[in-house]
């Protein structure tokens, strides 16, 4: 019997209001706080928001999940680094290329807070170009989290929800289901390679090989 | 390079608006053009200056109604028969055969646009009120729709339309009136929200878990809609009553709508009054703000602007709304009904700098390398819109940004917002 050995992250998500920013991560809060617009009420859930995400950033292995660049000024946006493979369009051969690192735009917008909103309006893949994947659509890339995201969805949940549709653990490939599908030709290609999927098993919170040798 | 150059329609969006009805058609044969309210007009009592003071009131009361199904088509019926000014009826939906249970219509009406079918309704009653109807959603009624008339009247079983018009109410200090019915334990229900000041209550305030969980349940989405645009579905179900709880309810909405315009008994507070079949007893409850509610408690002061407000940069309307220069740091702008500014979009790794206003869903560019219609794209459009996010644009005309359609712009700052909005109505569409 073969005994795979899993690394247990040493912060779970419960414990994520635990979590002390680092010094960098407080200085980004601190500025991208000057400049936050909208009520109060909203405000203050901004706030709530950046700091589980910077706090999420903390406790992700090394290199899985970098903040770069946040704006409060009207809805939460921010630019999000994550290593996570993520699927490109094939070669001339029909070989699948497989990038490592995705450059991710959340917007997470005032709506949110009373309304459903469809999960195409969260996340948009600003890098690599040319991604392959069935949830993401063709033009300015934008990445579908599924249509049954609720009302008050979370930050940290959205981007959870693009690690593990990135990496195919979840994914909506059924062309003829109408959710979650924004990329016919890329759904019929994943039908065809089905045994390609999941790109990844590693959860969020666990590094992968390449990180854990960096480590 | 973009997978398959898949030449795109360009899409029409054309913006919904109040069409005015001039005539109540067939409903109006044989009508003669307005009988004598005046004759069956009681003299409330405690009413100063009686009857007459009563109908003058009446004569200047403009009410919107948002919802005009089997409760709501009952409200504006009797907002008719008082021979109000002016009847605005907004409802998505058409009358179906089996609305023929719970609404006050004959058979042939099923088919029929709800809002149109009532407002021609309205018209045959009393051809002197000024009668206009929106068959869309609430949320597709213009920014300032509800700062038009003096009362609104919700009737709706959809509970995202219910934060929509709980909220627009708010903002612009209208009075909303709200008809609900639990058809199983044959409860109706009237509730009140004053909304003089913006502190009190509103509709979301008394939602609790199960209510934000059925917002989520009544609204799903289809990613793979026409053109790739995630289509909107509106699950509600349809209300499980009869019509004599129905008719209960438009009528106890109605008492309050009395209430609040004629001054009558008591002064009205936020508050909730229901009738249950079962014991026959009738209660008021008092509606409390939630200090956590998730609305946006803020009301909007309204600037009138003269002229065509396109004519104006941003920077004039902040001045109007603020009277302040240089405004404030986090001065932002929501512009029209349904504008976007749009920085840039992306297609095939080649950014295109846009930097103007288009409307949700419009094609903004093309590619220059597959040649596909770009819309805009979440990450790069804004709305609102911040004055830092715009730079030197703000002293640009609207209309040189794309913005000629807009005939309202909201001004936010410190929290607050202003309305600034054109002082003549825009042309309605006419129906003979």
């Amino acid at each position: 019997m073969k005994i795979t050995k899993v690394q247990t992250p040493r912060w779970g998500l419960h414990e994520l209001s635990k979590v002390d920013l680092s010094v960098r991560n407080r200085n980004l809060m601190e500025e991208a706080l000057t400049t936050s617009g909208g009520s109060p009420p909203w405000r203050a859930r901004k706030k709530v928001e950046l700091e589980d995400l910077l706090r999420l950033s903390q406790i992700a292995p090394l290199g899985r999940l970098h903040v770069e660049r946040v704006d409060l000024r009207e809805h939460l946006r921010a630019v999000l680094f994550m290593r996570v493979p993520v699927p490109c369009r094939p070669d001339g051969n029909n070989q699948l290329t497989v990038a490592d690192f995705v450059a991710l735009g959340l917007t997470y917008p005032r709506d949110v807070l009373q309304k459903r909103l469809p999960g195409i309006v969260f996340m948009q893949i600003l890098e690599p170009h040319g991604v392959w994947h069935a949830n993401v659509g063709e033009i300015g890339q934008p990445l579908c989290l599924g249509a049954h995201l609720p009302v008050g969805v979370r930050v940290v949940e959205l981007v959870l929800s693009a690690y593990g549709a990135l990496s195919m653990q979840t994914v909506m490939i059924n062309q003829w289901d109408p959710a979650g599908v924004v990329n016919r030709s890329a759904a019929q290609w994943w039908q065809q390679n089905i045994d390609k999927i999941p790109l990844s098993k590693t959860p969020f919170l666990v590094p992968d090989e390449a990180m854990a040798a960096n480590a | 390079m973009c997978p398959t150059s898949r030449p795109r329609q360009k899409r029409k969006t054309s913006r919904r608006r109040f069409r005015e009805i001039r005539s109540g058609g067939a409903a109006a044969a044989g009508c003669k053009d307005r009988e004598p309210r005046a004759a069956r007009l009681p003299n409330f009592v405690g009413l100063a200056g009686g009857a007459g003071a009563a109908g003058t009131t009446l004569d200047r009361l403009r009410a919107m109604v948002v919802g005009t199904g089997s409760v709501g088509g009952e409200v504006v019926q009797h907002l008719a028969r008082l021979q109000i000014k002016e009847i605005w009826t907004v409802d998505p939906g058409r009358l179906k055969p089996a609305s023929v249970l719970t609404h006050g219509i004959p058979p042939a009406a099923a088919g029929k646009q709800k809002a149109r079918y009532w407002g021609r309704q309205c018209k045959a009653i009393s051809p002197a009120t000024r009668v206009r109807y929106f068959a869309g959603p609430v949320q597709s009624l213009p920014l300032g729709a509800v700062g038009r008339v003096d009362l609104v009247v919700m009737a709706t079983d959809n509970l995202a339309a219910e934060i929509e018009v709980g909220e627009r109410c708010l903002r612009q200090r209208v009075p909303l009136v709200q008809a609900s019915v639990h058809g199983d334990t044959l409860v109706a229900q009237a509730r009140y929200w004053g909304n003089r000041t913006g502190s009190g209550a509103c509709p979301c305030c008394a939602y609790a878990d199960s209510e934000w969980s059925m917002v989520s349940r009544q609204t799903a989405f289809r990613c793979g809609g026409p053109d790739g645009h995630p289509v909107r579905e509106a699950d509600v179900a349809a209300t499980m009553s009869v019509s004599p709880l129905c008719a209960l309810a438009s009528d106890m909405a109605m008492m309050q709508v009395l209430r609040h315009v004629l001054h009558l008994g008591p002064p009205l507070e936020d508050s909730v009054t229901e009738y249950c079949g079962f014991t026959q007893r009738t209660m008021v409850s008092p509606l409390v703000r939630n200090p956590d509610c998730r609305a946006d408690h803020v009301v909007w002061r309204t600037v009138p602007v003269a002229g065509r407000l396109a004519a104006r940069s941003l920077r004039q309307l902040a001045l109007a709304a603020l009277g302040e220069d240089p405004p404030p740091a986090d001065l932002a702008f929501t512009v029209g009904d349904d504008l976007l500014f749009v920085e840039r979009v992306d297609c095939c790794g080649w950014p295109q700098t846009i930097r103007r206003f288009c409307a949700e869903g419009a094609p903004v560019a093309g590619c220059p390398r597959c040649g596909a219609a770009l819309e805009p794209q979440s990450f790069y459009s804004h709305r609102p819109v911040s004055a830092a996010t715009l730079g030197a644009l703000v002293d640009r005309p609207l209309r040189r940004l794309g913005a000629a359609s807009a005939r309202e712009v909201v001004v936010h700052y410190d929290g607050q917002a202003v309305l600034c909005q054109e002082e003549e109505e825009e042309d309605q569409e006419i129906e003979p």
